[in-house]
């Protein structure tokens, strides 16, 4: 009797396993449909997006917390160095930028971080535009700075027309020619971050003075959640890198504070990179 | 295998799980290497480009003080003739010794430079290896 009932319940077993397996596999897609479903945007509430918002801040600020040193990339800066110079052998010294990036935590709408940066060490020349109506400026400093981009309305025309690229890397005006810069050139010069602007402080009748305060020093703006910024080439001597890194975490940490908000922007995790190479987490409090 | 991981193999390739051209170059004897082969693989000069490409990083991590240089030659034409060699470059800087790279594997490409350049394989304790067991990050 027992050995007849045995047998039945193996198979019962047996098929509620089959079929276990086969109600699992619906679910999953069930709930696999539901996630997709969750991940369009239509079906979250307005409550339920900002709480999903205020939650994601709070894990990026909690990260930001962290000591770098807890991350499994984190490696100190000479190390990080040594790794970066392999991973760049052979290839062409233009290529071998060695780059900063560092993630921002605030809160959406807060204004952007940007400065400049003055760099013991700098990575090349750095190109100034200048633009003014006044004839006697324009010969004083077309004498005192050779290498820049001097000029008038002749100048705005030409960027306009494509003659000569936008390779400069700041551009200063007097007030006398911003309407015709704004009306001309202001869609080819803004989104480069090198439109002359009052807000900006690069619009000035006083261009010399100007001028010599700001040559030599990098330019760095914030792009969506991080700072990235050319810090040096491989072939730095390690002093030389530490020294420009040191120089632009003042400066960024100068950024921070000249924010007029009432919450402060953050910053998070620094990667030290290269143009072929890994990115490596270094510590940057 | 997610992004940390593939970048912790990436960097212990570098460091450690390449054994071959683990060795210590005197930079008291050698100032460095010179390589010149075509950018394109054609002739026989894939070897070359891959031995750059598997063991040059490794090379330079363990000898930071001796100079790689790689010269690649565009060159499209299959009936033209491009150097594809190996100098080894002695204190002065003059060339000590030239390995022919054409028509040959980067290994072996590696083991004629072994036989040809003195050095001291690397101490297996000097091998610097990023742990790879994840630390957590949350």
């Amino acid at each position: 009797m027992l050995s007849v009932i045995a047998t039945p319940k193996i198979c019962v077993v047996s098929s509620t396993r089959r079929c276990l397996s086969h109600t699992a596999s619906k679910l999953y897609a069930e709930e696999y449909k539901s996630t997709a479903m969750s991940s369009n945007a239509p079906s979250l509430t307005k409550e339920q997006a900002k709480k999903r918002e205020l939650k994601r801040l709070a894990q990026r600020r909690a990260e930001a917390k962290r000591p770098a040193a807890t991350n499994p990339l984190y490696m100190p800066v000479t190390v990080a160095l040594r790794y970066l110079r392999a991973a760049e052998v052979g290839r062409p010294q233009s290529q071998q930028t060695i780059n900063l990036t560092t993630l921002v935590v605030g809160e959406r709408g807060t204004a952007p971080l940007s400065g400049s940066v003055a760099f013991p060490k700098p990575l090349r020349y750095i190109k100034v535009a200048v633009f003014t109506n006044d004839e006697n400026k324009l010969k004083e400093l077309r004498e005192k700075y050779p290498n820049h981009l001097i000029g008038g309305a002749d100048l705005v025309s030409r960027i306009k027309n494509g003659e000569i690229p936008v390779d400069f890397d700041k551009a200063y005006a007097t007030a006398d020619i911003v309407p015709a810069l704004q009306s001309q050139v202001a869609r080819i010069l803004g989104p480069r971050g090198v439109l002359p602007s009052v807000k900006k402080g690069t619009v000035s009748d006083d261009i010399t003075s100007l001028l010599q305060e700001s040559l030599g020093s990098m330019p760095f703006r914030q792009r969506g959640n991080s700072i990235s910024l050319g810090i040096g080439k491989c072939y730095f001597t390690d002093r030389e890198v530490l020294q420009n890194i040191i120089a632009a975490r003042a400066a960024f940490k100068a950024a921070v504070s000249d924010q007029k908000s009432k919450k402060p922007n953050i910053l998070s995790k620094t990667t030290l990179s290269s143009t072929h190479g890994p990115g490596i987490v270094i510590d940057f409090a | 295998m997610s992004k940390v991981t593939e970048q912790l193999k990436f960097l212990n390739k570098i460091s450690s799980t390449t054994n071959l051209p683990q060795i210590l170059i005197d930079p008291k004897k050698y100032s460095g290497l010179r390589l010149t082969f075509q950018t394109k693989n054609h002739n026989g000069h894939m070897g070359a480009r891959v031995f750059w490409h598997n063991y040059l990083p490794t090379l330079q991590f363990y000898n930071p003080r001796i100079k790689f240089d790689v010269v690649r030659i565009k060159n499209e034409d299959k009936q033209k003739s491009v150097p594809c060699k190996l100098e080894i470059l002695c204190q002065e800087g003059s060339v000590t010794e030239t390995i022919d790279m054409r028509n040959k594997m980067h290994e072996d490409i590696m083991r004629d430079l072994l036989d040809k350049i003195e050095h001291i394989p690397l101490p297996e304790s000097e091998v610097m290896k990023v742990p790879s067991s994840l630390r957590s990050i949350h």
